[in-house]
C-alpha cells in the first residue's frame, strides 16, 4: 500500500462518523443509518490494518454494515436509528479501549442503548429489565476484574498481568452477557419473544456476543494461562452446543430457534476459547487459534444473515408463518444455513471441523483426567451439530424453499449467502499451515492440517471441495441432462389433498424421543418444558422481580432517570479517560 | 354373553339375537392443539394392498387419533334375486374369506329353510374354512415381516401361502374355493394338506428386531372384541365353541388365547392357530355330497369363525329368492378395534397393528340392497 | 435356524411349469345343452372369457380344460424388455385380485426373474394395474395415478371385474391393452399376459 493511513485518524474518523450517526437519528433514520453503514465501512478498513483483533474488527464491522443497511432499507423510526447507532457506537468504543475504563464505557453504552431499543420496540420493558439486570451483573464482574488487574499493576492501561483471578471474573463477566448456559435468558428473552427488530437481533446475536468473546480474549492474552478455566471454558461451552442445539431443534418459534441456535454457537466459540487456554502444546494453540477465528467469522455473519431473513417473513411460529420466496432468499438461506449446519464447502464446516480436531487431539496430547474433557466435549459438540443440521434444514425450509414464489427480494441475503464458500476459501489466510497431498487430485498446498506436537491428525481443503463439486454436479448433468425431465404433480396417493407436513411435525420425532428429558406437552408451544427449562424460568422470574426492585430503588421509578444517570456517568467518564 | 356386532337393525351376541344396535363404549377422541395436522394415509399407496385411506391426527410422527375414509365401497343388489344368483354375489363379497362368507349363508339359508347339511357336507365345511385360516394367517404374517423389510421370511411365507392355495385349489378345484359349494352340495373332492414347517415360522419368534415393533403395539382390551384379536387379549371367544352346526368339538379344537393383547399376541395367536388348524384337518375326510334344499319360506341365522373372527349372515328367504340379507363381516369390528388401538403410537408403528389385525376393507365396506 | 440358512438349504423353488388350475381355465363345450349363465358369458354357444365368472353353474355342459386362460395384449411396449414397473391400483375388488397379484411374486412365480417390479407410486411406474369394479371414489384417484405416469405407458385390467365387470358392477372407465380374465386370475395367467405385454419370450 502506497498510500499511508495514519490509523489513529482513522479511528478518530471513524468513531466521528457513528457520533454522526447517532445525531443524525433525530433528523431522519435513514441517514442516521445510511451513514452507520459508512462508519461500518471505515471500521472494517481499520481492522484490516489492525493486527492481533483483526478478524475481530474486520467481522463486527461487517456485521454492522450488513444490519444498518438493512436498517436503511426497511426500518424508518428514528427511535431505532437512534438505540441502534447507540449500541454500534458503544461496541466500537469497546473494541477501540486501549484501556479499562474505555471498555468499560463502550460496555455501558452497549447496554443502555441495546436496553432502550429493546424496550421502546414493543413499548413493553419487562424483557428489557432482564436484559439490564443481566447486563448489571455482567458489569459486577467486569469492575471486580478491572479492579483487581489495577490493583496489581497500578494502572487502567492494559497490562500483562501475573495473577489468573482478573481473567476468572472478567471471563465470567463476559459469558454472562454471551448468554451462556446458565444465563442465556440474556438474549434468548429479548430476541425469542419478538423484542427486538431483525438488525438489532443481528447485532445481539452476532456482534455484542462478539464484544464478550473479544474481552475474554484480550484478558486471556493478558493473564497467564489456567488450564483449570480452560477446562471449565470448553465443558460449559460444549453444555452449551448441545443444549442451545437441541432446543433449537425443538423449538417452533422463528427467532427463537436462531437465539437457542446462538447460544449454540456462542458455546462453541467459549469451547474453542477454553481448548485455547487448555493446551500448552505451540502447534495445537495455533490450531485451537484458528478454530476459534473460523467460528468467529461464520457464526457472527451467518447468523447475521439468517436474522435478517426473518424480516422477510410475517408471523412468529415456523408452523404458521406466512412467507413468499426468491430466488435470492432460497440461495441465499440455503447457503447460510449450510454454513450454520457445519457443511462443506463453507465456512462453517471448516469451523466444525477445525474446532472437533482441535478437541480430539486435546484430548490426546492433554495428560490426566483433563484429557477427558476435551473427548466429552468432543462428543458433545458432535450431537449438538447433529441437531444443528435438523433445525437449520427446518429453517429454510420453512422459511423459503416450501414456500410459493414471490418478488424477488432479499439480495442483501444472498451476499451474505454467498460470503460463506468466499469465507471457506479465505481461512487459508487464517490457517497456522498448509500442506499438500498427493491424493485425489489435490492440488499443491490446498489442504489445511490439523497436528499436535509430534503428529499430524487430519486435514481438510475447502478450495478441493469448492471446485470437486460443481464440476461433479456439471458431470452428473450432461451425462443425464435435461432431456428426459417431466414435470408431474407429487403424487398424494391419489387423495388431491396435497400431503402436507409441517414445521413442528418435523422436530417431532425428537420431542417424542427425548419426552422424558424435554418433558414435551401436547399442543403447547414452547414444547421446551424441560427440567433446565423450568430452572431457568424460575431465575427469570426472580431476576425480573429483583431488577424491578433494584431499579424501583436505584432509579427512582423511572426509567428516564436511570438514562439521565447512565449518560451523565458515560459523560464523566469520557472526560476522565480523555483528561 | 359377548357382544359379536351389529347384524342389520339388531346386535348379534353369543346368546343370540338382542334389540340393537350393539352398545359400545364411546372411543376418546383426540384433540388437536397448535403444531398438530391432518396427515392422509392412502387412498392409494404402495404400503396398503387394498383401497383406504386414513386421516391421522398428528404433530409430526405422533398418532392422536386415526379415522378411516372409505374410497371403494361396492353396491351389491341381492334383494329379490334367485338364491343361486345371490351365491355367486357372497362369495365374490372377500374372496380371500370366500369359504367363511359362502359357509355362514349357506348355513344362513339351510336354517331358514329348516335343513341339516348331511355329515359329509359338515366335514366339508369345517375343512375349508380351516384352509382358508391357514391361509390367512400365514398371509397375515408375511404382511408383518413386510412391513418389517424382513425379507427371506416374507418369501418363504408367501411360498407358503401359495402351497395353501395350490392344496385348495387340488381338494375343491379353485384356489379360493369360488364354485366350491353351491345350494345343496359339497363339490370337494379329497383332501390334500399343503406342507407347512411350522417350526420354520416360530424362527421369527426369535428376531428380536421384529418382536420389538410388535410388542405393545396396539393393545387391545376391549370385551367386544372377536377372533384373533379377542383371543390375544385373553377372551375365549371364538364361533368354533359356540355355533353347534359345526360339529368342532369331536375334531379336538383347541382354543388358543394370549394375555397382552398387543399385535404380537396376535401374531402368536394366528401362528399357533395354523398348528390347530392343521391337527384338526389331519381327522377330517372331504368328500362331495349333495342334499335336498326344500323351497320354503323362512328367517336364519349362519355364523362361523372366519380367520379374523365372527363372520355372520341373516336371511330372509321367501321362493327360492332373498328377500334381505345381511352381512356381520369381522373386518368391521377389527377396523373400530384398529382405529382404537392406534393413539399414543407413532407412525412407524402403523403397519404392524395395521396387518395384525387381518382386515379386508372389501368386507368391511361393502354395501347390500 | 437361522432364515437365511434355512432359505438356502432349501434350494430354488422357482418353477418354470406351474401345476394345473381346473377354476378358472379356458372352457369348453363337452355336452350339448342349454345353460342359464349369470353374465351371459354364452352368447351363440360363443364363450366369452372376458364375462365369464367361472362359477360352475354351466358344468357339466361347459366343462374346465386345465389350460391357463389367455389374455388379451393388445399393445406390448418393448422399451420395458429390461425392467417393466407395475403400480397396482384397487377400484373395488372383492381382494382376491389383490392377493394373486401378489402371489406372482411368491418364490414358485418369482416375477422378478422376468425382470418386474412392483413401485410405490404411480410416477415411478411403467403400467398400471387396475383391478376391481368402479367404485365412484375410486374414479378420481384412478384418474390421478393414470396422469402421473410418465410415457410411454401402458393399462392392464386384472380380473373380470376390471375387464366387464363380472356379476358386481361395472367396470372401470379406462382403456385396457392388457386384458387379463378370471376370477381371480391365476398368478400363472397373470405372469404369461406381463411377459408378452413387456415383449419378452
Ligand atoms: S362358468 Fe359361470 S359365468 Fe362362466 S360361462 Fe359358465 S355359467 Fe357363465
Ligand atoms: S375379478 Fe373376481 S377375484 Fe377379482 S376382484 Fe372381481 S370378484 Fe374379486
Amino acid at each position: 500500500m502506497y498510500l499511508q493511513i495514519d490509523k489513529f485518524y482513522l479511528e478518530i474518523v471513524t468513531l466521528l462518523t457513528m457520533i454522526t450517526a447517532l445525531a443524525l437519528s433525530l433528523w431522519s433514520a435513514r441517514a442516521s443509518h445510511v451513514v452507520a453503514a459508512i462508519s461500518s465501512s471505515l471500521f472494517i478498513l481499520y481492522g484490516l490494518y489492525s493486527g492481533e483483533f483483526r478478524v475481530f474488527y474486520v467481522v463486527s464491522g461487517l456485521v454492522w454494515l450488513f444490519s444498518s443497511t438493512f436498517s436503511a432499507l426497511h426500518d424508518r423510526e428514528r427511535w431505532y436509528s437512534l438505540t441502534f447507532s447507540g449500541t454500534l457506537l458503544g461496541i466500537m468504543i469497546t473494541l477501540l479501549s486501549q484501556n479499562y475504563l474505555e471498555f468499560l464505557t463502550g460496555w455501558e453504552l452497549m447496554t443502555l442503548f441495546a436496553y432502550a431499543s429493546i424496550g421502546v420496540y414493543r413499548r413493553e420493558w419487562r424483557p428489557g429489565y432482564t436484559f439490564l439486570a443481566f447486563g448489571e451483573v455482567s458489569t459486577v464482574l467486569l469492575i471486580a476484574g478491572f479492579i483487581l488487574a489495577y490493583q496489581e499493576t497500578g494502572t487502567f492501561l492494559f497490562h500483562t498481568l501475573t495473577d489468573t483471578l482478573p481473567l476468572w471474573f472478567t471471563t465470567f463477566g463476559f459469558t454472562v452477557k454471551m448468554g451462556i448456559f446458565p444465563f442465556l435468558v440474556v438474549e434468548w428473552l429479548p430476541i425469542a419473544h419478538g423484542n427486538a427488530k431483525p438488525s438489532l437481533s443481528s447485532v445481539l446475536s452476532a456482534s455484542m456476543t462478539l464484544a464478550g468473546v473479544y474481552g475474554i480474549y484480550k484478558m486471556m492474552s493478558l493473564c497467564p494461562q489456567t488450564q483449570a478455566l480452560g477446562g471449565v471454558l470448553i465443558l460449559i461451552g460444549a453444555f452449551s452446543v448441545l443444549f442451545g442445539a437441541l432446543y433449537s431443534y425443538v423449538s417452533d418459534h422463528m427467532k427463537g430457534m436462531l437465539a437457542f441456535s446462538t447460544i449454540e454457537n456462542n458455546g462453541a466459540i467459549l469451547t474453542a476459547l477454553g481448548s485455547l487456554e487448555l493446551s500448552a502444546d505451540p502447534v495445537l494453540k495455533a490450531f485451537a487459534q484458528f478454530s476459534l477465528m473460523v467460528y468467529v467469522v461464520a457464526h457472527s455473519l451467518a447468523k447475521t444473515g439468517l436474522f435478517l431473513v426473518t424480516g422477510y417473513v410475517h408471523g412468529e411460529s415456523m408452523s404458521t408463518l406466512s412467507t413468499e420466496r426468491s430466488f435470492s432468499l432460497e440461495i441465499g438461506t440455503t447457503l447460510l444455513t449450510a454454513s450454520m449446519s457445519g457443511l462443506l464447502p463453507t465456512v462453517g464446516g471448516v469451523a466444525v471441523w477445525s474446532l472437533l480436531e482441535t478437541l480430539f487431539m486435546e484430548s490426546i496430547s492433554v495428560r490426566g483426567i483433563l484429557g477427558l474433557i476435551p473427548l466429552l466435549a468432543g462428543v458433545m459438540v458432535g450431537m449438538g451439530e447433529g441437531f444443528a443440521t435438523g433445525a437449520m434444514a427446518r429453517f429454510t425450509s420453512f422459511t423459503s424453499l416450501v414456500r410459493p414464489r414471490g418478488g424477488e427480494r432479499g439480495r442483501l441475503v444472498l451476499l451474505i449467502g454467498v460470503l460463506m464458500p468466499v469465507l471457506a476459501l479465505l481461512s487459508y489466510l487464517l490457517s497456522p499451515e498448509m500442506a499438500g497431498a498427493a491424493s485425489l487430485g489435490m492440488f499443491s498446498n490446498s489442504l489445511i492440517p490439523s497436528g499436535y506436537s509430534g503428529g499430524s491428525f487430519g486435514g481438510i481443503s475447502p478450495l478441493y471441495v469448492l471446485i470437486i463439486l460443481p464440476i461433479l454436479s456439471l458431470i452428473t448433468y450432461l451425462a443425464s441432462g435435461r432431456r428426459r425431465v417431466r414435470t408431474v404433480d407429487p403424487w398424494d396417493n391419489g387423495s388431491g389433498r396435497r400431503l402436507t407436513y409441517t414445521s413442528f411435525g418435523m422436530a417431532n420425532n425428537i420431542r417424542l424421543m427425548l419426552r422424558f428429558v424435554l418433558r414435551t406437552r401436547k399442543g403447547a408451544v414452547e414444547t421446551s418444558a424441560d427440567v433446565f427449562w423450568r430452572a431457568i424460568l424460575q431465575l427469570v422470574r426472580g431476576y425480573v422481580r429483583f431488577s424491578r426492585a433494584f431499579s424501583r430503588a436505584y432509579m427512582n421509578s423511572s426509567i428516564s432517570w436511570y438514562m439521565i444517570y447512565m449518560i451523565l456517568a458515560f459523560i464523566v467518564v469520557i472526560l476522565v479517560v480523555f483528561l | 354373553m359377548r357382544i359379536i356386532g351389529d347384524l342389520g337393525s339388531h346386535c348379534l351376541t353369543s346368546e343370540g339375537l338382542v334389540e340393537g344396535p350393539c352398545k359400545y363404549s364411546h372411543p376418546t377422541i383426540g384433540e388437536g392443539g397448535y403444531g398438530s395436522f391432518s396427515f392422509l394415509y392412502g387412498p392409494s399407496a404402495g404400503g396398503l394392498l387394498e383401497s383406504v385411506a386414513f386421516d391421522i391426527l398428528t404433530y409430526g410422527e405422533s398418532i392422536e387419533d386415526v379415522r378411516a375414509l372409505s374410497y371403494k365401497t361396492r353396491h351389491i343388489k341381492v334383494g329379490g334375486l334367485p338364491l343361486r344368483d345371490v351365491l355367486f354375489k357372497v362369495e365374490r363379497i372377500n374372496v380371500p374369506f370366500a369359504a367363511s362368507h359362502t359357509i355362514a349363508f349357506l348355513t344362513a339359508v339351510e336354517n331358514a329353510l329348516g335343513v341339516s347339511p348331511p355329515e359329509e357336507v359338515v366335514e366339508s365345511r369345517i375343512a375349508q374354512l380351516e384352509l382358508e385360516r391357514i391361509r390367512n394367517n400365514l398371509l397375515v404374517i408375511q404382511r408383518l415381516a413386510e412391513a418389517a423389510s424382513f425379507l427371506v421370511p416374507t418369501y418363504r411365507l408367501l411360498y407358503y401361502v401359495e402351497e395353501v392355495n395350490r392344496a385348495i385349489s387340488r381338494s375343491c378345484g379353485h384356489r379360493y374355493f369360488l364354485g366350491a359349494n353351491y345350494l345343496g352340495e359339497s363339490r370337494c373332492q379329497g383332501l390334500h394338506l399343503p406342507r407347512i414347517d411350522v417350526e420354520e415360522l416360530r424362527d421369527l419368534l426369535s428376531n428380536r428386531i421384529f418382536i420389538d415393533r410388535l410388542q405393545g403395539n396396539g393393545v387391545v382390551k376391549e370385551d367386544w372384541a372377536i377372533g384373533p384379536a379377542a383371543r390375544a387379549a385373553g377372551f375365549s371367544y371364538d364361533a368354533r365353541l359356540e355355533v353347534p352346526e359345526l360339529k368342532y368339538r369331536d375334531h379336538g379344537f383347541k382354543i388358543v388365547t394370549e394375555s397382552k393383547g398387543d399385535a404380537f399376541s396376535r401374531m402368536l395367536v394366528r401362528l399357533e392357530e395354523i398348528e390347530v388348524s392343521l391337527k384338526i384337518l389331519e381327522g377330517v375326510e372331504v368328500k362331495p355330497r349333495r342334499f335336498e334344499l326344500p323351497l320354503r319360506e323362512g328367517r336364519g341365522i349362519g355364523r362361523v369363525e372366519s380367520p379374523s373372527g365372527d363372520l355372520a349372515y341373516m336371511v330372509q328367504v321367501e321362493q327360492g329368492s332373498i328377500k334381505e340379507l345381511h352381512l356381520l363381516p369381522p373386518s368391521r369390528i377389527n377396523i373400530l378395534l384398529f382405529l382404537r388401538s392406534m393413539p399414543e403410537n407413532i407412525f412407524t408403528d402403523f403397519p404392524f397393528n395395521w396387518e395384525s389385525f387381518g382386515i379386508w376393507i372389501s368386507e368391511a365396506e361393502v354395501s347390500i340392497s | 435356524m437361522n432364515w437365511f440358512l434355512r432359505g438356502i438349504r432349501r434350494g430354488i423353488l422357482t418353477e418354470k411349469e406351474f401345476p394345473q388350475v381346473q377354476w378358472p381355465s379356458e372352457l369348453h363345450r363337452s355336452k350339448e345343452g342349454e345353460v342359464k349363465c349369470p353374465t351371459d358369458a354364452l352368447k351363440e354357444d360363443r364363450w366369452d372369457p372376458n364375462r365369464c365368472i367361472f362359477c360352475r353353474a354351466c358344468e357339466p355342459i361347459l366343462s374346465p380344460t386345465g389350460r391357463s386362460v389367455q389374455a388379451q395384449v393388445k399393445r406390448s411396449e418393448p422399451s420395458f424388455r429390461r425392467s417393466f414397473y407395475l403400480y397396482p391400483i384397487d377400484v373395488g375388488t372383492c381382494g382376491g385380485c389383490n392377493l394373486e397379484f401378489r402371489l406372482i411374486a411368491s418364490p414358485q412365480h418369482d416375477m422378478t426373474r422376468f425382470g418386474i417390479f412392483l413401485t410405490n407410486t404411480p410416477r415411478h411406474a411403467d403400467a398400471l394395474v387396475v383391478m376391481g369394479v368402479m367404485t365412484p371414489k375410486m374414479e378420481e384417484v384412478l384418474r390421478r395415478a393414470y396422469d402421473a405416469m410418465p410415457e410411454p405407458k401402458l393399462v392392464i385390467l386384472l380380473g373380470v371385474c376390471a375387464v366387464s365387470g363380472g356379476i358386481l358392477g361395472m367396470p372401470p372407465d379406462i382403456r385396457g391393452d392388457v386384458v387379463i380374465p378370471g376370477c381371480p386370475p391365476t398368478p400363472e395367467s397373470i405372469l404369461r399376459a406381463l411377459v408378452e405385454a413387456k415383449s419378452g419370450e
